[in-house]
């Protein structure tokens, strides 16, 4: 029933006892895989963190440059059929419900444009009658026809549905699959649409399929055992990548931190731990964009930007809109820790010798990608 | 550990491939193949003539134990030309596989792309077994393999140029993404660089001129079949690491150190 | 009847068969592929098939190249 991919046992081992030596190879290693990459989560690379990160620089450079992609999330709704325990929207919660109006999306995007961004990031709950597809859709047409890039971060869909927001403009979706351990994902997500694990398990190869350009993964750092879920992770980005060999993926970093909500993780990681897995996905899949919300304190988004992440979001609002003036109030999905506006950010950026990238490319060429393998 | 060289739907021992072309004669071509191992064979096509009809080889090699002729589409200049000759050399060897090759510059022998891609997409349709030789192009290589081939060729460099892996690091990238195996064709001039091939990772060789042109091609036959063995058991044996040092500069880290969650 | 085979004039002598002309040309029928008039023509219908005059054949054979 589940995939054999997701079996990484034999890579567990090398995580926890791997040794220095090891560790300083894995780091240089020329064409690394997931066995350099669980060899950089172990205690012993952890050790060596400061090597770790000026490899990590290297390769960001190499690869990205001195930029870093800015983008902005705007939450379209927080109504939510589904439980999830650790979700400031959970459908058992009484919080202060919004859906943003036609018109409340138009003021949200041109208060976001007026801010100077250019990517925007679109939220929802869980799938809902209210806000299901087309709405979802609809919103990716109007926020398209104002940004050059576009992502969706909402319930599983369809590879017909895929399509459709594909064709609306959509340009990627990212999707966290929260946890790959089946047992506790059963555990967190008691009822819902979301909680079906399998169609949350392939709904990026749907979207690649479907059209999207690029596919943002992650897990929700906390939820459970690290180094687990993250060389599922890694195994889970290594294969779309070789399938979809014309599209792309993103790896995200979320993570539970202890004052968010009143949320506890089970498995707390630590800022350090954090950076190790950073470093370690960097080092292990160098030109794969590495992103970081504004979940992280400013010293730490400041300290990792451009060591390892090449992506972060700014200014963000996790109200539903929350940009522009009049649109209804609302509760937050998870408090921010980084306040920081785009000027501010940006001045900061650019103190440490990066340079603040709002679009990679122009709008105008975009039609959707239809590049993917028959074999799996 | 190996569970031998996938190619449509069969499997085989030898990961050296041969091509017949330029011996001096069709002696020292069977005794080559025969020291060689070999057990996929490429064969070109030509007009019968009965004046040189001991020149047929069809019989003497396809009588050879273990041997699968591959018929190629030399001197085909595109699709059309080279779909009818996979299809006579199908008809001729019985063989399911053909080596597509199109070069329409007979100065460099440079494969086509284009007509290459368009002739593969008609004869995986008509059943072969495609091996098509193909520029060091890496999403060509995807390209070519999303249209159904069964394995990748691209060249180390031009046909008869003995310049070696001139398109290593195109190649380095080509069997990193496949899914198919990949025979590097074209180029090589000594066993070591066989080895390499396989050293990093590459299914198979294809070697013709590197055989045919030596001063005793069945001596090199033999050190081409050693040699892509050895590479591909390095492979298996995990070659030590590279002595590369991590140097760190400034202090990175600095933002993580006092604890914080 | 006069028959183009591989691009040459060639007198045949039988009643159009294609086993009869591989015989007149000495070609083994097993190492052969035949073309008729720019079409590939499969062993399996050779015997059903009857030259007319003037078609253009092709007679290939595998041999040592490429």
């Amino acid at each position: 029933m589940r995939p054999e991919w997701l079996d990484v046992s034999p890579w567990l081992d090398l995580a926890r006892r791997a040794d220095r030596g090891m560790a300083m190879q894995a780091a240089v290693a020329s064409d690394p895989g997931i066995r350099e990459f669980a060899i950089l989560l172990s205690p012993a690379a952890g050790a060596e963190l400061e090597t770790l990160a000026a490899r990590a620089q290297a390769l960001t450079r190499r690869h990205f440059g001195q930029t870093i992609g800015l983008y902005a999330p705007l939450y379209l709704s927080n109504y939510c059929p589904t439980q999830c325990a650790y979700c400031g929207f959970a459908s058992g919660r009484r919080i202060q419900r919004h859906r943003l109006s036609a018109a409340e999306l138009e003021a949200e995007c041109a208060a976001l444009k007026r801010l100077g961004l250019e990517e925007v990031l679109l939220l929802t709950g869980d799938r809902l009658a209210t806000a299901g597809y087309e709405f979802v859709r609809d919103a990716v047409a109007c926020a398209a026809s104002r940004f050059h890039n576009v992502t969706a971060e909402v319930f599983a869909m369809t590879e017909s549905e895929y399509a459709g927001l594909a064709a609306a403009g959509c340009t990627a979706v990212t999707l966290y699959q929260e946890t790959y351990d089946p047992a506790r994902y059963a555990l967190l997500h008691e009822s819902g649409p979301k909680a079906d694990y399998g169609c949350r398990l392939d709904a990026p190869a749907r979207a690649l399929e479907g059209g999207m350009r690029s596919v943002g993964l992650g897990v929700l750092l906390g939820l459970s055992e690290p180094l687990e879920d993250v060389l599922r992770l890694f195994r889970h980005a290594s294969r779309l990548r070789r399938r979809f060999w014309g599209g792309g993926v993103a790896i995200s970093f979320p993570r539970i931190r202890p004052q968010s909500g009143d949320y506890a993780a089970d498995f707390p990681l630590s800022q350090r731990q954090l950076a190790q897995i950073v470093f370690a996905f960097r080092i292990a899949m160098p030109d794969v964009p590495l992103v970081l919300s504004t979940r992280e304190s400013p010293r730490f988004r400041d300290g990792i930007a451009g060591v390892g992440i090449s992506k972060m979001s700014v200014a963000s609002r996790t109200t539903v809109g929350g940009y522009a003036e009049n649109t209804a109030p609302s509760s937050p999905q998870f408090e921010i820790d980084d306040h920081r506006g785009v000027e501010e950010f940006c001045a900061t950026l650019r103190a440490k010798r990066l340079q603040p990238v709002f679009k990679n490319w122009d709008a105008v060429y975009r039609t959707p990608c239809l590049t993917s393998s028959a074999s799996t | 550990m190996d569970d031998g060289l996938r190619l449509g739907d069969r499997a085989f021992g030898s990961r050296l491939l041969l091509g017949t072309g330029k011996f001096s004669s069709i002696e020292t071509m069977l005794a080559a193949v025969r020291a060689s191992g070999a057990e996929l064979v490429t064969v070109a096509l030509r007009r019968f003539n009965r004046e040189r009809s001991d020149d047929d080889i069809c019989g003497p090699l396809a009588s050879m134990p273990g041997i699968t002729l591959v018929p190629n589409t030399s001197g085909a200049m595109n699709a059309r030309e080279a779909v009818r000759a996979a299809v006579l050399g199908r008809e001729i060897t019985g063989s399911p596989f053909v080596k597509l090759e199109i070069h329409p510059n007979p100065h460099h022998l440079m494969p086509d792309p284009i007509e290459t891609y368009n002739a593969a997409v008609t004869l995986v349709k008509e059943a072969f077994f495609v091996l098509p030789y193909m520029p060091a192009d890496p999403v060509l290589a995807r390209r070519l393999e999303d249209a159904g081939c069964a394995a990748v060729m691209p060249l180390g460099s031009a046909i008869g140029s003995g310049q070696g892996l001139a398109t290593l690091s195109m190649l380095q990238v080509i069997i990193r993404d496949a899914c198919v195996p990949v025979i590097v064709d074209a180029g090589l001039r000594s066993p070591s660089e066989a080895a390499a091939v396989m050293e990093m990772g590459g299914d198979a060789v294809l070697v013709n001129s590197a055989i045919a042109a030596a001063e005793n091609p069945t001596l090199m036959a033999d050190a081409f079949a050693a040699a892509v063995k050895a590479g591909r058991q390095a492979r298996f044996a995990g070659l030590m690491p590279r002595s590369e040092a991590a140097v760190a500069t400034s202090p990175l880290t600095a933002f993580l150190a006092g604890g914080g969650s | 009847m006069n028959l183009v085979v591989n691009g040459a004039t060639h007198p045949h002598k039988g009643q159009g068969a294609i086993a009869e002309l591989l015989e007149e040309l000495h070609a083994a029928p097993a190492t052969v592929a035949v073309m008729i008039n720019g079409e590939v023509v499969r062993r399996s219908r050779w015997e059903s098939i009857r030259l007319a005059e003037g078609d253009e054949l092709e007679i290939i054979v595998a041999a040592a190249g490429g």
